[in-house]
């Protein structure tokens, strides 16, 4: 029992550092502009698909990080200077469209791309040697890509944390998105903060990007998605806008998403005896096979329980002199 | 003039918040805006430097033309504003909002950060009791402090202060104004806006009236308190004009 709860707590933690990896660029970028921007997940896509190229190119997966970090990061840069910045200042609407715009023109290139080099929709993901295979301490055995992306998580986070909180562009940044006029009014020059937030999030949703990939060991235009969803409805359980409930909410889904798929294995379990055969019996028959498939409405029930009973998130504030 | 704005005309849509503003602020003044809600005080601010563009007229800062330039522009040739309402970055702490205040300044003026920022302290020593605490968590008046050393901290040539006094309970709206008074004491130049216009023409050398966008009366603040119709509209009959 004890063995594989810490299982599940590492598989938790992994699932939970990729949703937190994502949700901080979206946080980040919504902090500063108010922008949800969908076409975050699609970075992760762009990042999948430079490693299949890079790798394939027969690059180890050391020596292609840096082209699938840099690569992002310029994507993710001429995203924010070609489809958001010239919309500064018009309706939350209207930036929003432009997100799923650029969502759909990234996508649809990739697949033309694709087409052009005559590959298939659907392509194997390389994994390489590194993030193969299982680690097994004692009788506890995880996957090495979960404890890699634990670990990428924690650090890049780390990373981050070191970033907004030490350095005066950080600071900068979380100033604009507390109050972007009186960031302005300091001094601060608001493109440079945004291009920042935009380069950060890219290098992060790469990263993500690779481990997830390794995970699914697939990839197709289209996988940028489910992942944006998450890292979005993770972003909103913490907290929209602030980068601490971004990672809090993230590793809250992944929880959550773990705890949900483990219950099902919770009837074999149970010591002897704790339970009357009956309950054991009815655990058996009704969670196994029932529970995995509801885990996305479970995710959607706690994200509609949030809203409704802190609307704000776990670590949000209430929004305060927003007039200007 | 230090600063000087020539025909300032400011549009939300199609309303003319400002219709063709000048005024002027020489080195070390301290020039009161005064004039009911809605006169476009803020707006004249919010104008100088750089969160709203002229459709006309120009404003030029130490002989430069600063009509089209950026904030941070603005902020980094030396004009620096205390916005209305404080607005300090509540989930930063003090020491981090006061760092901000400096952040349009090179590297290479480290030592002379480190020397405003003790300069501040000394003016406002309630802050350094509360360096590492979140700004938000500040009294009002503790805010206001922190707003205006925050606006010390890219050691302005130019301070525009947007009613500092709003919304303060009485002891710290005196607090405020000795404050000011020191600030101009030690040299600096001040383009304030006040509603507290009895507090203002005591600490101001000259004074310009707006009233909707335009400026109606100039002058010597001494002179502009014996005005009868500032007496009338800003003064009042009691001698109480602290509304908002």
């Amino acid at each position: 029992m004890t063995d594989y709860a810490i299982q599940q707590v590492v598989n938790a933690l992994s699932a939970g550092s990729l949703y937190a990896l994502m949700a901080v660029g979206l946080a980040m970028v919504f902090g500063i502009l108010r922008l949800i921007n969908f076409a975050h997940g699609d970075l992760m896509m762009i990042a999948a698909y430079l490693a299949v190229f890079s790798i394939g190119a027969g690059l180890s997966l050391v020596a292609s990080l840096p082209i699938i970090i840099v690569g992002t990061v310029i994507v993710g840069l001429l995203m924010e200077r070609v489809a958001y910045r010239p919309l500064r200042g018009a309706p939350d609407v209207a930036v929003l469209l432009s997100s799923f715009a650029v969502g759909q023109i990234l996508q649809n290139g990739t697949l033309l791309v694709s087409r052009l080099a005559d590959r298939p929709q659907l392509i194997a993901f390389p994994s390489p040697d590194l993030l193969n295979g299982v680690v097994t301490i004692g009788a506890i055995t995880v996957p090495k890509v979960n404890l890699a992306s634990f670990v990428a998580g924690i650090v890049l986070l780390g990373l981050l944390t070191l970033f907004v909180t030490r350095t005066n562009l950080g600071l900068s940044m979380r100033a604009a998105a507390e109050d972007l006029s009186s960031a302005r009014l300091v001094g601060i020059n608001v493109n440079r903060v945004v291009a920042t937030a935009f380069a950060i999030g890219s290098a992060l949703a790469a990263v993500a990007g690779v481990l997830y990939s390794v995970q699914s060991g697939q990839i197709n235009p289209y996988m940028g998605f489910t992942p944006v969803l998450k890292a979005f409805i993770a972003a909103v359980i913490g907290g929209f806008g602030s980068i601490a409930g971004a990672v809090v909410g993230g590793y809250v889904l992944g929880f959550l998403e773990v705890l949900v798929t483990s219950l099902a294995g919770i009837g074999d379990l149970l010591p002897a005896g704790s339970v009357s055969p009956e309950v054991r019996q009815l655990l058996h028959d009704w969670l196994p096979s029932g529970l995995a498939s509801w885990r996305d409405a479970v995710v959607f029930v706690v994200l509609i329980i949030v809203l409704l009973v802190r609307p704000q998130g776990i670590l949000g504030r209430r929004q305060q002199g927003d007039e200007g | 003039m230090l600063l000087e704005l020539a025909h300032v005309e400011v549009r939300y849509g199609a309303i003319r918040a400002l219709q063709g503003i000048s005024l002027g602020v020489d080195e070390g003044e301290l020039v009161a805006l005064i004039g009911s809600n809605g006169a476009g005080k803020s707006t004249t601010l919010r104008t100088i430097s750089g969160l709203l563009r002229p459709t006309h007229g120009t404003i030029t800062f130490d002989g430069a033309d600063i009509t089209n330039a950026s904030s941070e522009r603005i902020v980094a040739r030396g004009i620096s504003h205390c916005p209305e309402g404080r607005r300090i970055f509540g989930g930063l702490t003090v020491a981090e909002n006061l760092r901000l205040g400096a952040v349009s300044r090179p590297r290479s003026a480290a030592a002379g950060i480190a020397e405003d920022l003790a300069t501040v302290l000394e003016l406002f020593p309630v802050l350094k009791e509360r360096l590492d605490q979140a700004g938000g968590t500040l009294s009002g008046g503790e805010q206001q402090m922190l707003a205006i050393g925050r606006a010390l901290m890219s050691r302005p040539r130019l301070l525009l202060l947007d009613e500092p006094s709003l919304g303060l309970a009485p002891l710290m709206v005196e607090r405020i104004f000795a404050t000011i008074a020191e600030l101009k004491r030690a040299g600096r130049t001040i383009l304030l806006v006040e509603q507290n216009v009895h507090q203002a023409f005591e600490v101001a050398d000259r004074a310009y009236v707006l009233e909707t966008g335009r400026v109606t009366l100039e002058g010597p603040a001494d002179a502009l308190r014996q005005d009868p119709k500032v007496e009338q509209s800003y003064l009042g009959a009691g001698g109480i004009a602290v509304v908002s």
